[in-house]
């Protein structure tokens, strides 16, 4: 099924506070999963997956141990969301260096949106290189020199973020629509559903403030 | 292009502008979102037609209404059905409605209508598609509806009293845009120039559902009548907007829009910088003001509301407005920075509601100088939510300092100032306020105080050395993030941020929802509780086959010499 890419944005964003993660860190990769989705790559079922994970883990078992050298985590996998968001903010601190390591990474194909973020805020074409896969992007379209089933990879021993020069040929277009699967989406909803505070009779007249009536 | 015209005044003080009891005194100006759109469509000529009117003597069948630009075709899909008495309600939790709507981009196919009458009825239980650009319903007045239908049937119209008492046969009770239920993206529409100002869907959908709900009124009325009947005098169904019940689904948006936020009020507070430094009227200038000022007088007069606070708030703006006539009839408007001797005059001498009123009124004979400021109210900055990873700690101590100084000294740990919160229900995901001592709900509180949480991350500062990054502060301090994005846009939109607090005891949410309906450009606000307010939308506004015609922009004042005077 399709959604609306605001849709796959907001789902995302309550289904990640859904499992503990802060606020701040649920807007970001709501964010990244809706731009993923947008190229029509592994996107809302990895993010799904990575939550799953949170959810047994602390938070800061699962990112970056520091800003300095190769990047892993103290549990041994580093998250793709914590770690995006981490590079998102270096996009400066990266400027002049050629190349960031991360360490076991899960479902690095999360990762592109961030370091597509720091493309456009570098103005140049960044590369993330797993396995036997490069992808390449500039902020607005990406080039993938690999097939779609490796780009959903559930963990990379080594990722490779670095600068690259663009390439001769036009790349993928972003669309107006992404698609999840009904169990996927069923499963954010769950996360989701977290997020909610269950009603009662006290909070469906207090709450909203009705009361009175509307019928008039 | 952006017009750069030289300001001696400046734009107003955030910490002035942004609390809540001012924001809670917008009134609708040229800058309005519905001012915005018919302007466009006078100014582009747009065409008006109903291709489609199947619609039963019970009341129940469809409709097609198109706008046509210089470029494409909207239309309005429109499905009218029998509601029993017993369930018509406003509040978000009803699952039938008088009429359901949706606004179609482009002309429908018989298909499209076939699907569309599957989904369109159930409203948040039904699909679109990105063929669809808003989804929304509207209930008949139960006060109105019927005395305006037998009154026609009559052969009689209906009384004016009654219509000035309620302002609408239907009422909106949600218009969904921005891609829910799966509809169009805004983004998928953003360089469209007739969608480019905020909310442009939307207020396209609510002006074809008032013609719409005439339309309605009148053929039920054929129907009825037959031969006695009598169509609606113009003047009459001029008076009547489409009501529209606001509650607190609708407040955290402001806050949930910082950027967004700030180009609204930017615009406004821009507008009325230009207007304050001119340093001379003409007489025509003047007399477009004091006009004005006569019909929003007017329009005061016949604002009606049960609410204390509100009857409270009418009492003083119509006498403040009656000080504001009387000084203008013998000042001196001509020289010497009018404008400026005015509105100081006001912040002197009026209340708060009384001087956001003037400064609409002062845009008024600017349209030159005001209405170009629409095109900056959207926000399509996407880079302002990326965080400046780079930025110093000191630095972010010193935005903190300056943006939220005012809330540094509040005691957060009293439980006053902590008396509220902000959850959403899981019953129909819409966001709610709950008492945070008297509620188990502390664990779904949205982070919609942000106030309280800049506080928070001012003191976890204290204990980094101001040389590390904010990229360094938030891997360790994830729960800080949200509140370091916002500091960021607060640093570079000044009124991105309401200047209150978001959780006190005595929040009243109507305010979040009268400046947002203010921008809107509704009307007659009357708060029902402390958290939903019914306004009136397109009241007074020409019809579709009036706009050519009428072309006047000043639309929301009632005529001087109209039904209403």
């Amino acid at each position: 099924m399709t959604y609306s890419l605001n849709e796959i944005e907001a789902l995302c964003k309550r289904a990640a506070r859904g499992v503990g993660l802060s606020w701040g860190i649920a807007e970001d990769a709501a964010k990244a999963v809706r731009w993923l989705a947008s190229f029509d790559l592994p996107s809302v079922a990895p993010f799904a997956q990575v939550l799953a994970l949170h959810d047994d883990m602390r938070d800061a078992d699962f990112a970056p141990m520091s800003l300095t050298g190769p990047w892993s985590a103290s549990a041994g996998r580093l998250c793709p969301l914590l770690s995006g968001a981490a590079l998102s903010d270096c996009a400066q601190l990266r400027e002049g260096e050629t190349a960031l390591v991360l360490s076991h990474v899960v479902y690095p194909v999360l990762l592109l949106p961030f370091a597509a973020q720091v493309a456009t805020r570098l103005q140049q074409v960044v590369m993330l290189s797993w396995d036997d896969l490069a992808v390449m992007s500039d902020g607005q379209q990406i080039w993938l020199m690999d097939s779609k089933d490796q780009c959903g990879a559930e963990i990379a021993e080594t990722v490779t973020f670095s600068h690259a020069e663009r390439p001769a040929s036009s790349g993928r277009k972003p669309q107006v629509r992404g698609s999840a699967s009904a169990a996927v989406w069923a499963q954010l909803n769950d996360f989701a559903h977290r997020t909610y505070a269950p009603a009662t009779e006290q909070s469906r007249l207090l709450g909203a403030g009705a009361g009175n009536s509307d019928n008039d | 292009m952006t017009t750069h015209v030289q300001t001696q005044i400046p734009r107003r003080d955030p910490a002035q502008v942004m609390r809540l009891a001012r924001l809670g005194s917008f009134h609708q100006s040229r800058l309005s979102f519905m001012r915005i759109l018919t302007r466009r469509m006078v100014q582009e000529n747009w065409s008006f037609s109903t291709p489609v009117f199947e619609i039963d003597a019970q009341g129940v069948g469809h409709a097609v209404l198109c706008a046509q630009t210089p470029t494409r075709v909207y239309a309005l899909v429109a499905f009218a059905h029998d509601l029993p008495a017993e369930k018509r309600s406003d509040r978000v939790i009803a699952d039938a409605w008088d009429c359901t709507f949706t606004l179609f981009d482009g002309m429908p196919s018989g298909a499209d209508i076939a699907r569309l009458r599957q989904n369109i009825p159930l409203q948040e239980a039904g699909r679109v598609t990105e063929k669809e650009l808003s989804v929304s319903r509207a209930n008949r007045s139960v006060r109105l509806w019927e005395h305006v239908v037998s009154r026609l049937a009559e052969g009689r119209q209906p009384d004016v009293q009654e219509i000035k008492d309620v302002g609408y046969l239907m009422r909106t009770t949600a218009v969904y845009g921005s891609g829910k239920l799966g509809a169009a993206d805004r983004e998928l529409l953003a360089d469209r120039p007739e969608f480019v100002a905020p909310f442009q869907v939307e207020m396209l959908s609510v002006y074809l559902t008032r013609a719409f709900v005439r339309d309605l009124a009148q053929h039920l009325a054929n129907l009825r009548g037959g031969a006695r009947a009598t169509c609606l005098a113009p003047d009459i169904a001029r008076l009547l907007g489409v009501g529209n019940s606001t509650g607190l689904g609708m407040a955290p948006f402001l806050l949930n829009h910082p950027k967004l936020f700030n180009n609204w009020i930017a615009a406004r507070e821009e507008a009325l910088a230009r207007v304050r430094s001119l340093p001379a009227a003409t007489a025509a200038e003047v007399a477009v003001f004091r006009d004005v000022l006569a019909r929003a007088i007017i329009s005061a007069d016949c604002w009606q509301s049960a609410h204390p606070i509100q009857v409270e708030k009418l009492a003083v703006l119509r006498a403040d407005l009656d000080r504001l006539k009387a000084h203008v009839a013998s000042a001196d408007l001509s020289n010497d920075q009018p404008w400026q001797r005015l509105f100081t005059w006001a912040e002197q001498t009026l209340g708060v509601e009384a001087q956001e009123c003037l400064a609409s009124l002062m845009f008024e004979p600017y349209g030159a100088l005001v209405d170009p400021l629409a095109a900056q109210m959207s926000d399509t900055d996407a880079a302002d939510f990326y965080i400046e990873g780079t930025m110093r700690l000191d630095a972010l101590r010193a935005v903190l300092d300056r943006c939220y100084g005012w809330a540094m000294d509040l005691d957060w740990e009293a439980a006053p100032n902590v008396a509220r919160l902000w959850y959403v229900s899981e019953e129909k995901l819409e966001p709610r306020l709950g008492e945070r001592f008297a509620e188990p709900l502390a664990d779904y509180e949205q982070p919609l105080a942000p106030a309280r949480d800049a506080v928070r991350l001012r003191k976890a500062l204290d204990a980094w050395d101001a040389n590390e990054t904010v990229a360094a502060f938030l891997l360790k301090h994830p729960e800080h993030r949200h509140s370091v994005r916002r500091a960021q846009i607060v640093a570079r939109a000044p009124y991105a941020e309401i200047r209150d607090n978001t959780i006190a005891f005595d929040l009243l949410p109507i305010d979040m929802l009268r400046c947002k309906l203010s921008f809107f450009g509704a009307t007659h606000f009357d708060p029902r509780s402390d958290r939903w307010v019914r306004v009136c939308l397109f009241g007074n506004a020409p019809y579709p086959e009036e706009l050519a015609r009428m072309r006047a922009d000043d639309w929301p004042y009632p005529p001087a010499n109209g039904v209403l005077a």
